[in-house]
């Protein structure tokens, strides 16, 4: 396959993605379509219809998918006739409101949350108050003012820079060979030549900081040149562009598309970081021996500062056990996404301690291999792959999950207490639909969602009988699974007094009634009704067949509905 | 490497709970851990491990358990570490000991309860939340507060009270124990009580106000000191109470106790003495110390004392100016009175200039409704306030005198050099003239004042028209309509007196005439009735009979709609006359003239034969003739034989031994058989020539009159729109809207009342007499 041939099916892929995003947006499914947006879609495209995602959304009234829509960069642009269209057909006035503050002429200030993050991490420096940023900080540039002689100083994390510029690369890679010499560790000197203004947004940029409103036009060639210089994909084109734009409308335009555009290459480039750097570069037990020969160690080209541990037991054939375990190199910076990891080095225990004296120890022996970089264990899970869509995750967003790896996931993000992680499992388990109940059944789901409070899990399961309650009430097997559902569904209401219904019933027979297109007053109608043909066309006949059968499943069981 | 030997932990795969949980081998390294905290010995702690461990006593359901557990053991880790410290009550006199005790205490105590909640943030979140329970940082708190402060409360509080007390003795506005305080205080802010209050709002402040409440209390005896001792001392307590308090208190605090100084100094202590330190500091025109007073409390009440205080100095002084009665001449006193009085206003006025009241909501304000008074109007305000107070105290007479003033200052403008002087006079006597209660007299002397001076010409024209611009400007346009009007009938008999010059100038000859023709309405002259004018009837000297003719004629055919009228009683004749001695010129009455003129043809007259060539009423002859031959500057005639009496047999011969030092002699007359004693030159007719005491009765009847008609207007203004109103709300209705006029008082208003019932304007309500209702 060559390359264009995998551009093509990630094309293709995409298409997909964002026909099923445009009905997220239809139907007002907030996670899923937090999930598609994460998968990188043109979110500004149209369907065939010529539909844009927002204009679906709010043609629908969806108020929450409007919202997320213009957070991640949806464009609503009043002057241009998609924006015009939206505003028009907004379903209520409050979303019509909310699409009106989001015009485009404001400040192009969207992110992902995945830029979110990696901005804070050089932005919110001043502001954090445990110093974990700038602990996280691994290289410095130092500037030469050439009025005063006074030294400035900014701090970075390498591996962003590798990873977001490949003139970077080649640069810190020269320092780490001089510094097995050099004293100056970490601190990297920049010719007076280069502007410091211009490198200040060209790191922001790496940054993902949105600083395309705030260049000054005087900068405008200087940083043509030094964006060219640091390779930096597109901003060249851009600044070239809008150096001759006068209309702010037209310009802030532009600054949108080219935004998108930007935060796209940085996802790419995270991703090919990951795989490459991270993924693929993982580490095993006898890398890490300290009786291997210095020049045998592997180098620390992923500029890793803390090793994730995952092990999981092989099983030989005979009794013996044995264990494989894998260590890849990752960056606090992005681990601490998770509220878990940013606890665990936020407080004084070993794992900070452990953490600042590599540091510390890493400057002062010129050391650069994985051998000292301290240790973070995830509990044992089977699969590596867990593992691997967690990093992917935190490092850019990305939520691709398996179903197969749906329930480790899920409580994997329930451990690492990311809600956002936990949505998107979710999601993906009742995406998958069939397939992952042809391999798990309906209940395990039920109870993984009690187990890791995702409500939206017990609604999918009730959902599911409904639609099959034959099925689940015939059958023997299930008919008891269903029972010891209900009853531990009743036994949660003790923990919760306020409501007195059992939730798991009320929800089935809510999607009893959804199944047939029903509503509970129209039940009431049709129980004077006496015509034969409408009762059967309207389908209350099969609803009450269905519930009947329910209720008979219910009358076996010794509580109080 | 330590690292790499950890304990390993599966997490559940999709089955609930462990089934090698065992709950007690993870609550001991939990336990441990807290030990750990507690001696600050955290390095070896794995958050990893600890996580994990809550993690999954969650998931075994045994959160209940946990929370239990921990909730005992943080209370032994709580009481243990209060028992273990050593401090001792026998070795602490102040408290500070105990204080600083427990501030470290609670320091520590809160770092690791942020480290037991960081190990249990799984906790927190699956099982508080939901359950709505106190999260395990919170629920330490609570421990802490149950088990070190409720049962210590009294020592704390009286610890920090006795700390602070102490600092307030030695008068140290920054005390070495700022800091503790501080720390005890945030832990009192933190630590909540009942309700969304914290234990600092229940148990601490309501505390720390009383006792400071007390300590102040007792501090100073006002009796002890000098009253301005005692404002110096209460200046600086609070000021370094502020001081201290910001050291370890919020704002929020440090304003409620300076609220209680302001109650306990300010408002009990200084308040007791306010009046007589107010009252000193304007007698020594102390401005500083006023300033002071007035910015020593923002309390408004405490404020309006000080106003009101500075009110009733101003007051109390005005009413020490004596009217003095002893002066020979009214206008004499009337002047010295308001020269007094300007001289105050002047004084006030510079003093109070200096002075910021703030922008206090005084009174004048409120009514205003206006925010943005400028503090020298407000000043003003008060300097009006009580101005007006006091010219209304003597209502009539200030109006009046105000009006003497101004007629002497215009009349001494003769020399024109003297006009500058007068207006500036005039000028600075303009702001009485709004304070003045009883505008309606002031305008009706004013009035007849301003007649006198234009028709014997006293005064220069422009200056009047200046003068009525000045009442125009302050009392509104309303008030001078009358005043304008005598003003263009002079312009107006000016331009009339020329044309007839120019046009009869042989039937002049040698006299000068000045014809006035003054509007009826204009001018003060209420009774001169046509049967009036007709008993003042006479037979003029051929000469003048020819001009008046002459006028009339001219008159008539420029305006000949128009009614002219001889007032003869108002006119002036001016006669030179060389007596034996000296040369005079002679001013007097026309009737007076008209006697003195027959002498021109007779050497002597009986009263018969002038009363047969004048047609002069006997009485009014006989009052002529007596000014003319009896008062002491002006005998210009003689009669034998000589008496004091006047008989029909006595002859009458001009007396040419006369002579007096000017060359200008008015000839007066006298009002009644009695010589006028006043002696006041005012040569007219007698109607106007004693407004001392017999027109003073007339203006006052005439006042009186006015009123009516404007009260009855008044009244029918008001109960028109309402139809029906009781009578004090009428009456209170009527006297504001009145108020620029004159003071409304209950007799007036009854009088017009009844007037208004009588004439069916009204009627009183048949049940309930208080009510009235206006007729349609």
């Amino acid at each position: 396959m060559t390359i264009m041939d995998a551009k093509d099916v990630d094309e293709l892929q995409l298409d997909r993605y964002f026909d099923e995003l445009c009905y997220a947006c239809r139907t007002g499914d907030v996670e899923n379509a937090d999930r598609l947006i994460s998968t990188g879609v043109k979110i500004n495209a149209v369907d065939r219809f010529d539909n844009s995602p927002l204009f679906l959304a709010s043609l629908c009234g969806h108020e929450n998918v409007v919202k997320l829509l213009l957070e991640r960069g949806a464009i609503c642009d009043r002057d241009r006739y998609e924006g015009a269209r939206c505003i028009y057909g907004a379903l209520t006035d409050s979303i019509r409101d909310i699409l009106l503050a989001f015009d485009v002429s404001k400040a192009v200030d969207v992110n992902q949350p995945f830029g979110t993050h990696i901005s804070s991490l050089l932005k919110d420096i001043d502001i954090d108050q445990d110093g974990l940023l700038k602990l996280t900080h691994d290289v410095i540039f130092q500037f030469t003012n050439s009025y005063n002689k006074d030294l400035t100083y900014i701090s970075a994390n390498k591996f962003l820079l590798v990873a977001r510029s490949s003139f970077m690369e080649k640069q810190l890679n020269g320092t780490d060979c001089e510094d097995d010499n050099n004293e100056n560790n970490g601190i990297i000197t920049l010719p007076e030549t280069i502007n410091q203004a211009c490198f200040e947004i060209i790191l922001k940029f790496i940054y993902l900081i949105p600083v395309l409103h705030e260049i000054n036009p005087n900068n405008f060639n200087d940083l043509i040149k030094l964006s060219n210089l640091f390779h930096i994909e597109l901003l060249p084109e851009f600044l070239m562009k809008v150096q001759h734009m006068t209309d702010p409308t037209e310009k802030s335009t532009l600054m949108t598309e080219y935004q998108y555009e930007f935060t796209k290459i940085a996802r790419r480039q995270l991703d090919l970081f990951v795989e490459n750097r991270i993924l693929r570069n993982y580490l095993v037990e006898d890398d890490l021996s300290e009786k291997l020969p210095k020049l045998k160690r592997r180098r620390n080209s992923t500029y890793s500062d803390v090793l994730v541990r995952a092990s999981r037991a092989i099983i030989n054939e005979g009794e013996e056990q044995n264990e494989e375990t894998r260590f890849y190199p990752c960056h606090l910076a992005m681990l601490f996404r998770a509220d878990y990891f940013k606890l665990m080095f936020l407080t004084p225990f070993q794992e900070r301690t452990g953490y600042e004296m590599n540091k510390t120890r890493k400057t002062s022996n010129n050391t650069y291999g994985f051998e000292s970089l301290p240790i973070i264990s995830f509990p044992k899970v089977c699969k590596f792959e867990v593992i691997e869509i967690i990093i992917r995750y935190l490092y850019y967003d990305n939520t691709t999950i398996p179903w197969e790896f749906a329930i480790d996931i899920l409580l994997m993000a329930d451990y690492l207490l990311s809600d956002r992680l936990k949505t998107m499992a979710a999601t993906s388990i009742i995406q998958s639909g069939e397939e992952f109940l042809s391999h798990y059944s309906i209940f395990e789901v039920l109870y993984i969602g009690w187990e890791t409070r995702v409500e939206k899990l017990e609604q999918y399961t009730a959902k599911v009988i409904a639609q099959n309650i034959e099925q689940y009430c015939n059958d023997d097997k299930n008919r008891l699974q269903l029972k010891d559902a209900i009853k531990k569904s009743s036994e949660r209401i003790s923990e919760r007094q306020e409501i007195d219904t059992i939730e798991l019933v009320d929800d089935i027979k809510y999607y009893l009634l959804e199944k047939y297109g029903l509503e509970a007053d129209d039940v009431e109608i049709f129980m004077e009704e006496n015509d034969p043909g409408l009762l059967e066309a309207s389908g209350v006949l099969a609803y009450q067949t269905d519930l009947d059968l329910f209720n008979e499943l219910l009358k076996g069981l010794e509580i109080d509905v | 490497m330590s690292n790499l030997i950890r304990p390993k932990i599966r997490i559940p795969q999709r089955t609930l709970g462990q089934p090698n949980f065992n709950f007690n081998e993870l609550w001991e390294k939990i336990t441990y851990a807290i030990d750990k905290i507690y001696e600050r010995d955290t390095h070896d702690l794995s958050f990893e491990v600890l996580y994990q461990s809550v993690y999954i006593i969650v998931l075994n359901r045994k959160s209940k358990d946990l929370y239990d557990k921990l909730t005992e053991y943080i209370t032994l880790k709580i009481k243990s570490s209060f028992q273990c410290e050593e401090w001792s009550a026998s070795s602490d006199n102040d408290g500070s000991v105990f204080l600083s005790f427990i501030s470290n205490l609670w320091t520590e105590q809160c770092r690791c309860f942020k480290l037991v909640s960081d190990i249990m943030l799984y906790l927190d979140k699956i099982y508080c939340k939901p359950n709505r329970i106190l999260s395990v940082y919170d629920q330490c708190l609570e421990l802490f507060k149950l088990h070190i402060l409720i049962p210590n409360s009294d020592t704390l509080n009286r610890a920090m009270l006795s700390t602070i007390n102490s600092s307030r003795e030695s008068n140290t506005e920054v005390s070495p124990l700022a800091s503790i305080w501080s720390s005890i205080v945030a832990m009192m802010q933190t630590v909540m009580a009942e309700g969304k209050y914290t234990y600092f709002d229940t148990y601490f402040e309501p505390f720390l106000l009383k006792e400071t409440e007390e300590f102040y209390q007792n501090l100073i005896d006002v009796d002890q000191f000098s009253p301005l001792d005692c404002l110096e001392m209460v200046k600086s307590l609070k000021e370094s109470e502020y001081k201290r308090d910001l050291t370890f208190l919020d704002t929020d605090s440090t304003s409620k106790i300076t609220s209680v100084l302001e109650e306990v100094l300010i408002w009990d202590k200084i308040g007791k003495i306010i009046i007589v330190l107010t009252h000193q500091a304007l007698k020594n025109d102390d401005i500083h110390l006023l300033q002071e007073l007035f910015d020593l409390s923002l309390d408004t009440n405490y404020k309006n004392n000080v106003l009101t205080s500075v009110k009733s100095y101003i007051f109390e002084d005005l009413s020490a100016i004596h009217y003095n009665e002893s002066l020979r001449k009214k206008s004499l006193m009337a002047i010295s009175w308001v020269n007094s009085i300007l001289q105050k206003y002047d004084y006030y006025e510079t003093l109070l200039k200096t002075i910021d009241f703030g922008i206090t909501t005084t009174q004048s304000e409120e009514e205003n409704g206006n925010k943005d008074v400028d503090p020298h109007d407000l000043n003003k305000n008060i300097l009006d306030e009580q101005f007006s107070l006091y010219l209304s105290k003597s209502g009539k007479q200030s109006a009046e005198s105000v009006c003497f003033y101004i007629d002497t200052k215009l009349k001494s403008t003769s020399d024109r050099s003297k006009i500058s002087n007068a207006k500036k006079d005039v000028d600075n006597c303009v702001k009485l003239f709004k304070l003045l209660s009883e505008k309606d007299i002031f305008e009706n002397v004013y009035r007849q004042q301003l007649s006198r001076r234009l028709l014997h010409q006293k005064s220069s024209i422009e200056l009047e028209r200046w003068c009525v611009r000045k009442v125009k400007e302050e009392m509104g346009v309303f008030f001078t309509s009358k005043l304008d009007g005598m003003l263009r009938d002079m312009s107006k008999s000016m331009e009339l007196s020329k044309a007839f010059a120019a046009g009869y100038s042989d039937t002049l000859g040698d006299i000068n005439f000045v014809p006035q023709i003054l509007t009826i309405t204009s001018w003060p002259f209420q009774n001169f009735t046509d049967e009036e004018l007709a008993k003042n009837e006479v037979i003029l000297p051929s000469k003048l009979e020819q001009i008046k003719l002459d006028f009339e004629l001219f008159y008539q055919k420029k305006y000949n709609e128009r009614n002219l009228k001889w007032a003869n009683p108002l006119s002036l004749v001016e006669i030179g006359h060389q007596f034996n001695k000296t040369y005079h010129e002679l001013s007097m009455s026309m009737i007076t003239a008209v006697i003195f003129l027959l002498f021109e043809e007779h050497s002597q007259l009986t009263i018969e034969m002038i009363e047969e060539k004048t047609n002069i009423t006997r009485d009014e002859l006989l009052r002529q003739l007596l000014s003319m031959v009896l008062s002491p500057k002006s005998r210009i005639l003689s009669k034998k034989p000589m008496s004091k009496s006047i008989s029909s047999s006595d002859i009458f011969s001009i007396n040419e031994s006369f002579s007096a030092p000017t060359l200008k002699v008015k000839v007066l007359t006298a009002s009644a058989v009695v010589p006028n004693p006043t002696g006041t030159s005012t040569p007219m007719g007698t109607r106007i020539s004693d407004i001392s005491e017999d027109s003073m009765t007339s203006n006052g009847l005439s006042i009186k009159r006015e009123r009516l008609v404007q009260i009855n207007a008044s009244i029918v203004r008001m109960l028109k729109p309402e139809r029906t109103l009781t009578r004090n709300k009428l009456f209170e209705k009527v006297k504001s809207n009145l108020k620029d006029r004159f003071t409304l008082i209950q007799e007036d208003f009854t009088t017009s009342v009844n007037d208004l019932i009588e004439r069916e304007y009204l009627q009183r309500d048949i049940e309930d007499s208080s009510i009235l209702h206006y007729i349609t």
